[in-house]
């Protein structure tokens, strides 16, 4: 639950470009997924997790420039069905350029992330052809031959700080962020029966509080368009790369 | 142009050293104590290993039952001792006092010979340890009481 948290913790995707009001930043963000081990898909258990269903996580995000330097952030991850599994993931996020000097700037953010996804990952079709009898037993008893609609919400709180380079100091800002991420996530284990859910399914919880950094370059291409990319790491949970793609309208 | 190179070396870098980091270590006593009991209780020392590894959402709940049995705290012993086992017919599935023809010593057993056409159980999980196997043994040979 901790790896597919992280993956969902809605980092920066660049040095934020404060503007002035009413400006608006449309950016489309892509970040890796990287493919679980056999180990890690157990999880303890004999019989791995389905959980290798998608090799990206992405979102197209809006951001509205207001006065004081104040920006707003609204992502939404779409729901294309990607090898059974449906995202609706959404978040928010505040932050304010709190500091400049010497061509450099720093940015608090403050962001929450909910919504959920949903997959077969406790019974996938897979262990009905699989080589071991005990799996395809688990599938035809445990899963009634039926994939799981097992649920995964992130429901996570996060605060960073973020210190980059302004557009001042050049083309390509390098940019650091630090943050703490509030997670209280949940997967719910949804067995299928004949008529539905099955009503007797564990939901796993997890709270807890972790760090991570993010750490990476914006490439600002003219005033109106700009790229990111960077290294997104959450110790104990995930390290992977994240590129990102900026729009800004209305720029005076 | 170099600058692009540069970039893309850098993304074709980060790509191949991306990764989970974490490990999933199995712990083979299902996070329960790990100790041989002479005389073990039902609700102290038994029960616990059937509520952590059998009454478990989708098997052996009150919900779920399945193959009929119910593992959960105040149901387990009526669903286990002299009661005919469904796979295991026609052994019970607790004997009192006699644990080789109990099933559920049988189905806990890594040898398939002992439970045929029933995989080894906890399914598709660790298997309970040696200690854990035998307090099971130990509490049927003290005539698995309701204690």
């Amino acid at each position: 639950m901790g790896y597919y948290s992280a993956l969902m913790i809605f980092a920066p995707d660049g040095a934020p470009q404060p503007a002035s009001p009413w400006t608006v930043d449309l950016t489309a963000n892509l970040g890796y997924v990287p493919p679980l081990s056999y180990d890690q898909r157990t999880a303890g258990r004999d019989k791995p997790e389905s959980t290798n269903l998608t090799p990206v996580f992405g979102y197209p995000k809006v951001t509205l420039w207001l006065p004081y330097h104040i920006g707003v952030e609204a992502a939404y991850t779409l729901p294309f069905t990607v090898n059974g599994a449906t995202p609706s993931i959404y978040s928010f996020a505040a932050e304010v350029l709190a500091a400049t000097d010497k061509g450099w700037q720093l940015v608090p953010r403050v962001t929450y992330t909910g919504g959920y996804v949903e997959g077969p990952i406790t019974c996938n079709k897979s262990l009905s052809t699989s080589s071991n009898p005990d799996w395809v037993f688990y599938w035809n008893t445990v899963c009634n031959a039926q994939e799981s609609a097992d649920r995964f919400e992130p429901n996570q709180w996060t605060l960073e700080l973020n210190a980059s380079g302004s557009s001042a100091k050049g083309k390509v800002l390098p940019f650091l962020n630090i943050g703490v991420v509030k997670y209280q996530s949940t997967f719910d284990i949804r067995v299928q029966n004949g008529t539905g859910i099955d009503t007797d399914h564990p939901i796993l919880k997890m709270s807890a509080t972790k760090g991570y950094g993010t750490a990476g370059a914006t490439w600002i291409l003219s005033p109106l368009f700009r790229l990111g990319g960077a290294l997104f790491w959450a110790p104990g949970s995930v390290f992977t790369g994240r590129v990102s793609a900026t729009l800004r309208l209305n720029a005076k | 142009m170099k600058r692009i190179a540069f970039w893309a070396t850098i993304a074709g870098a980060a790509a191949l050293a991306a990764c989970a980091d974490f490990s999933s270590p199995a712990d083979p006593t299902g996070g329960l104590p790990d100790v041989l009991i002479a005389h073990p209780s039902l609700a102290t020392d038994i029960q616990p290993l059937f509520t952590a590894r059998c009454a478990q959402g989708g098997c052996h709940t009150p919900a779920s039952a399945r193959a009929g049995l119910v593992l959960s705290t105040g149901q387990s012993w009526s669903h286990l001792v002299n009661v005919a086992s469904l796979h295991g017919a026609p052994m019970m599935r607790v004997l009192p006092g006699d644990h080789t023809n109990s099933y559920l010593w049988a189905v806990i057993q890594p040898d398939d010979a002992l439970h045929p056409g029933l995989p080894r159980m906890p399914l598709a999980a660790q298997p309970l340890t040696t200690n854990q196997i035998q307090n099971i043994v130990n509490w049927i040979t003290d005539g698995a009481p309701d204690n």
